[in-house]
């Protein structure tokens, strides 16, 4: 089973992951902290525009490779959730015919889930200089979600 | 030496000489130039009248660093100090971060002789520090305080674990650990500020959200004449945040829409133009 978790930036997954996998799945973390990090910079948003949009089509490449290692495995994210900040936070910097590539590269992911554990509700990530734990900012990101993961054809 | 077939020639062009600027130590000058063309057989004129020769020459030239300031824009310097200086720490060079008597300071030169200025001028008992970091701008006000004759210092942080030097080297200083929004700490903050001047200076986190409930929170301390500087304001012009949220900026005028007993200090606070809280020197006029 190959199953992916979407969720709010601020919404802690661990447990979520840990319960999914019962010992036997492994759990993959979120690649963007390391991608972001490699090039020097502490999130994804202050990281300059084309290099951005670069590295936001490399976690679908890093994420598909992980879906390449086969065997059981949960993901603690979700391609959703990147396309969802994407469209909040970067959108305006794609072509529309970019975009759809883009978008079409994010739905072959999504449909190679086996599921979608969308969380609405959990325990709050703690802050590791990463993750951005603005309230408002997760609840607009929680309410692309479902959008997003039905456009992307992920099985929720 | 061979060209980039793949670039534009005035790109492949001045990539190769950057390469042989580099690749010889050498900076920008007539002979590089000439020697460059020798050897890459480039025409002189394609050099000196491509696009990018000018921006080569402003780093690879021998030159003080006023006159390569003097080709900045003021947005360029004030990134470069930013990251070379006032985040050296950060990136890798401590050696460039700003020093008071050997301690790590994380300010500016400028905004530090405004703060000896303002603070000569409303001669606080008290100058309130909300987030120390190393503790090097805590040493320095108490320095100031200390050749005034007057005033201490009281610096408040979630955590100590960052200091670099014990508080009571300078002798003037009283630190709090705790969170800064917290009832104990605002208590004793209370006891410790009654019936005195107090002069505070906000740079803890720099979220709008904790920089408006800290104003609203410990604003009442400061006496009439004297300032609340929310410090790092220029964050918001520069998009200095990890983050795309807003800052001490929209902090700091939101608060002004709350209340008239406070004014933005434009004047004497930046008078030197170049400063880390532009519109974040707030002071109490009633």
């Amino acid at each position: 089973m190959k199953i992916a978790i979407a969720a709010a930036p601020t919404i802690d997954r661990n447990a979520a992951a840990a319960k999914l996998a019962g010992g036997k799945a492994r759990i993959v973390a979120d690649p963007g902290r390391a991608l972001v990090q490699s090039r020097g910079f502490q999130t994804m948003y202050e990281v300059p525009r084309d290099l951005q949009t670069e590295l936001r089509l490399q976690l679908f490449d890093l994420h598909a490779a992980e879906l390449d290692k086969g065997g059981d495995v949960v993901f603690d994210h979700c391609v959703a959730e990147w396309i969802a900040d994407w469209m909040r936070w970067h959108w305006a910097a794609l072509s529309t015919r970019a975009w759809d590539a883009a978008f079409a590269k994010a739905a072959e992911l999504a449909k190679r889930y086996d599921k979608v554990e969308l969380l609405t509700d959990g325990p709050k990530r703690g802050y590791d200089g990463y993750f951005w734990l603005d309230e408002p900012n997760a609840r607009q990101v929680a309410e692309l979600l479902p959008f997003v993961l039905q456009k992307l054809g992920a099985k929720i | 030496m061979k060209f980039d077939e793949t670039a534009a020639t005035d790109h492949a062009i001045a990539k190769a000489y950057v390469s042989f600027l580099v690749e010889r130590r050498l900076d920008d000058d007539d002979a590089a130039r000439a020697e460059f063309c020798r050897t890459a057989q480039v025409a002189p004129k394609l050099l000196y009248n491509n696009p990018h020769v000018n921006q080569i020459a402003s780093i690879f030239a021998k030159r003080t660093n006023m006159e390569r300031v003097a080709n900045m824009t003021v947005r360029e310097y004030l990134r470069y100090h930013y990251y070379y200086v006032h985040q050296a720490y950060k990136y890798g060079i401590p050696e460039m971060q700003q020093t008071w008597l050997g301690h790590h300071i994380i300010k500016s030169p400028e905004d530090c002789w405004v703060y000896q200025e303002l603070l000569y001028a409303t001669k606080p008992d008290i100058v309130l520090e909300l987030g120390l970091m190393f503790g090097g701008a805590s040493v320095f006000l108490a320095n100031i305080l200390k050749l005034m004759g007057h005033g201490e210092v009281l610096g408040i942080d979630i955590t100590f674990k960052n200091l670099k030097h014990d508080p009571r080297d300078a002798g003037n200083i009283t630190y709090l650990e705790g969170d800064s929004g917290s009832a104990r700490i605002l208590d004793e903050v209370a006891r410790r500020c009654e019936g005195k001047k107090v002069f505070v200076i906000a740079d803890s986190d720099h979220e709008k959200e904790h920089v408006l409930k800290e104003i609203r929170l410990y604003s009442k301390f400061v006496n009439v004449g004297s300032y609340y500087v929310v410090e790092d304001s220029l964050n918001d012009l520069m998009g200095y945040h990890p983050v795309p949220n807003e800052g001490p900026l929209a902090a700091a005028k939101q608060f002004l829409t709350e209340t008239d007993a406070f004014i933005p200090d434009l004047r004497l606070p930046e008078k030197y133009l170049m400063t880390l809280s532009p519109h974040g020197f707030l002071k109490r006029v009633k």
